[in-house]
């Protein structure tokens, strides 16, 4: 959490503030598309295939007729643009400095998917200060009026960066793994949401399952300890087969969905995307849109 | 949180190592069966489980834990108050906890619900094993008897997908059996002669438990009963006897000596059934202990019952079956079952001295209060505790009858009076209505009147709530009224 350091900072912040309200004047007609739903998918571990399930979930949406932006949320070293064979000009770190706005950004990737490309190596953008985080928020606002549904992509790790973004969502998919390490990370994750956050629905998409009943025993299991120590529901969305078209589509910089739909991979993400899509939005009802609320996390 | 994997040779293992690594409130994620080692063929392989468990050391402040049971997977759930009484009142080494009912009956039907749900079967028959286990340790089973129990249902019930409450009774009789614990056949041979002796030590009530045995054979077998006392210090010990058996009408005598005791047994060679009464050997009585192995050595055949007291824990009856050792000790008998609520120690006897059980005792009601053991009737009495199902003593007289020849056929119960629950009359157990009864709706009462007020109307053919008197128990019970006014004098 960002804590309050020094009068000089203070100082700084007011000003931001001023500018981000004038930002904020500006922009506020645009507004939210009231059914635009903000999903945010994390996993506490890294590694476990997010920004891959983000690609392909997007992709899939968009063959539901859905218009889909993918927020890249691992500021400081992303890479959905590298998986999709993307070489965008700019990226956040040039909103971030207030140098560009967010539609001058956006990049289209497969399936007429939007992405909004993070940058990769700059170091200051791991922990952005609270008038950046502002920045990028009313920013961001302002694009979800034309989309239907907004993916964040965001780091591992349960840093205040990846947690105020996870937070900012209406919708929260935790993606595990079946491994140990990546279990305890999911929990770890939730409970940290719980306490901090105050979010108590979390959805889980298995990755790297061998089969159906693997990835349901692995919800089943988490869902045990969840019952028992937090005060959270969980709702099993599905699961990924493990499925070796997954690495070849990554070399190939492209979408498994895209080049092998008929893979088993894929077919999961299809059905994935067709549950999400679907299904009744989660969280907060409709009209009274929690993403970016200024005081996220603060 | 964390999360661990646990091998372990068997499931109580596992569960103590679980319980030593996350403490108590760690829950299971699952267990399943595992072979250790690759030996050719499978010639090597160990058997054995394995269960993987999760802790979240500290949930956290902000986070209220749930209210009341958890929906799964409770299985180390203790709680506090038993846990108090548990180092209040046993603070020796044993595993005692009595056992919360009101809060362990729907825990339990949480568990039962998730296990309904859930998919895996297999992991979640292991997972109620692990629960049962719990259980049953709970009721001061020992962890290795609980252990190997568990061992036994968890090979018997390798195919079957979900495991009825039937099954799981029968199978753990199996497995018991299995474990070289004797169901109790019969009482007997059913011709011949019967010399049958209780020893134990003194206050578990064995003059009460034989002159109960006796009306038993009296009355509902038709037996010609004869009473032996061996005769210790104690002024007055063979007068209770005697005066039992004044109204009785059966003969009695009272021995010290090897001789004495020959030359009754002379005298009552026509009897069916001759029964000793021995008296109370405290444990540090070394002397009497030898006087009487002295004076049993010279009957034959002779069948000895070790009575001691339900409630009595495994150290204790540990003592009292090492200091009896040097008598040939043939059966185990039971009293004071309506004292305790915890029959583990019941269990643990039966399976450490491999003896059968012969009776067990419930209440001080002379001779109502006694009925013939068996493992099934054990098994019945630690479920319904566990379940909380019913209540323990003298409430639990009504009972569904398993079978109806155990019902009619057995002595103790003919006394009594059997209701139909379909339609809601009872009857005298000789009447031809009541062996129409389809097991499923009978249900057994003492009295009349306690079927009265269970709302059971009495059957018009043969009239139960009228005339007690002809009833061969009431006519026992007021003989005994007159024993007792006598013996107390």
């Amino acid at each position: 959490m960002m804590k309050r350091e020094g009068s000089q900072s203070k100082v700084i912040r007011l000003t931001d503030k001023l500018a981000q309200r004038a930002v904020l004047n500006t922009e506020a007609e645009a507004g939210p598309r009231p059914n635009t739903r903000v999903i945010a998918i994390t996993s506490g571990k890294g590694g476990v295939g997010k920004t891959n399930i983000v690609a392909n979930l997007a992709f899939a949406m968009t063959q539901l007729n859905k218009k889909v932006l993918v927020f890249d949320g691992d500021l400081g070293l992303g890479n959905i643009d590298v998986l999709l064979g993307l070489t965008p000009k700019h990226n956040i770190s040039h909103v971030a400095m207030g140098m560009m706005k967010m539609t001058d950004i956006v990049v289209s990737g497969p399936g007429n998917m939007m992405i909004l490309p993070a940058s990769s190596g700059i170091e200051s953008l791991t922990h952005l200060s609270e008038a950046q985080r502002d920045r990028i928020y009313a920013s961001l606002r302002q694009m979800l009026a034309s989309v239907d549904i907004f993916l964040i992509d965001t780091g591992a790790g349960i840093s205040s960066n990846v947690m105020n973004f996870t937070s900012s969502a209406q919708e929260i998919i935790v993606v595990v793994s079946p491994e140990p390490t990546s279990i305890t990370d999911a929990y770890a994750l939730m409970k940290v949401m719980r306490l901090h956050y105050s979010h108590r629905h979390f959805n889980l998409i298995v990755n790297f399952a061998k089969m159906a009943k693997e990835a349901y025993e692995l919800y089943r299991q988490l869902k045990v300890v969840t019952d028992r120590f937090l005060d959270i529901s969980l709702e099993y969305l599905g699961y990924v087969v493990a499925d070796e078209e997954i690495p070849r589509g990554v070399k190939l910089q492209r979408v498994v969905s895209e080049v092998f739909p008929n893979s088993q991979a894929s077919k999961c993400f299809a059905t994935l995307a067709k549950k999400i899509v679907e299904s009744p939005r989660s969280g907060p009802p409709a009209g009274r849109l929690i993403f970016f609320r200024e005081n996220a996390g603060g | 949180m964390q999360i661990k994997r646990f091998e372990a040779r068997d499931m109580g293992e596992a569960l103590r190592m679980i319980k030593d690594e996350f403490g108590p409130q760690a829950v299971i994620l699952s267990a399943r069966d595992m072979t250790r080692g690759k030996g050719m063929l499978g010639l090597l392989r160990n058997p054995g489980v394995e269960v993987t468990a999760a802790i979240d050391a500290c949930p956290g402040a902000g986070c209220s834990k749930k209210e009341g049971p958890p929906a799964e997977n409770w299985i180390f759930q203790e709680d506090p108050v038993s846990d108090r009484a548990r180092t209040a009142d046993f603070p020796a080494g044993r595993p005692a906890r009595p056992l919360n009912l009101r809060q362990r009956a729907p825990m339990r039907r949480a568990v039962q619900r998730g296990v309904a749900r859930t998919h895996v079967a297999r992991n979640d028959r292991l997972i109620r094993f692990l629960n049962l286990y719990e259980e049953l340790v709970g009721q001061g089973v020992e962890e290795a008897v609980a252990s190997a129990l568990m061992e036994g249902l968890r090979r018997r019930s390798a195919s079957a997908g979900r495991v009825g409450e039937e099954a799981v009774k029968s199978r753990l009789k199996e497995t018991l059996e299995e474990m070289g614990v004797a169901d109790a056949v019969g009482s007997g041979s059913p011709g011949g002669r019967r010399v049958l002796a209780l020893v134990g030590p003194a206050g578990v009530g064995k003059t009460t438990t034989l002159i109960k045995i006796a009306i038993t054979e009296i009355f509902q077998k038709g037996k010609k009963v004869g009473l032996i006392a061996l005769n210790d210090q104690r002024i007055g010990a063979g007068a209770e006897i005697e005066a039992y058996a004044h109204i009785l009408n059966v003969p009695a005598g009272s021995a010290s000596r090897p001789e004495e005791l020959e030359e009754i047994l002379e005298r009552l060679v026509d009897k069916d059934l001759i029964l000793i009464d021995t008296p109370g050997m405290s444990l540090g009585n070394r002397q009497g202990m030898d006087d009487l192995r002295r004076l049993l050595n010279c009957v034959d055949p002779l069948e000895i019952h070790l009575v001691t007291a339900a409630g009595t824990r495994g150290k204790d009856f540990q003592e009292i079956w090492k200091r009896f050792g040097s008598i040939p000790v043939a059966r185990l008998l039971f009293t004071k079952i309506d004292e305790t609520v915890e029959y583990g120690s019941v269990l643990n006897a039966l399976v450490h001295t491999r003896l059968p059980v012969s009776y067990f005792t419930t209440g001080q009601e002379i001779p109502e209060d006694i009925e013939e053991g068996s493992l099934e009737r054990l098994i019945d009495m630690l479920w319904a505790t566990r379940t909380g199902r019913s209540e323990v003593g003298k409430e639990c007289r009504v009972e569904v009858a398993r079978d109806w020849d155990e019902t009619l056929g057995q002595g103790y119960q003919t006394r009594g009076y059997v209701a139909n629950k379909s339609s809601e009359l009872f009857h005298r157990p000789s009447c031809k209505w009541a062996k129409k009864i389809d097991k499923k709706n009978m249900v057994v009462f003492r009295t009349s009147a306690e079927a009265l007020a269970n709302h059971f109307r009495p059957c018009r053919a043969c009239r139960p709530a009228h005339g007690e008197a002809e009833n061969g128990a009431s006519f026992a019970s007021e003989r005994m009224q007159e024993a007792r006014e006598m013996a107390a004098y």
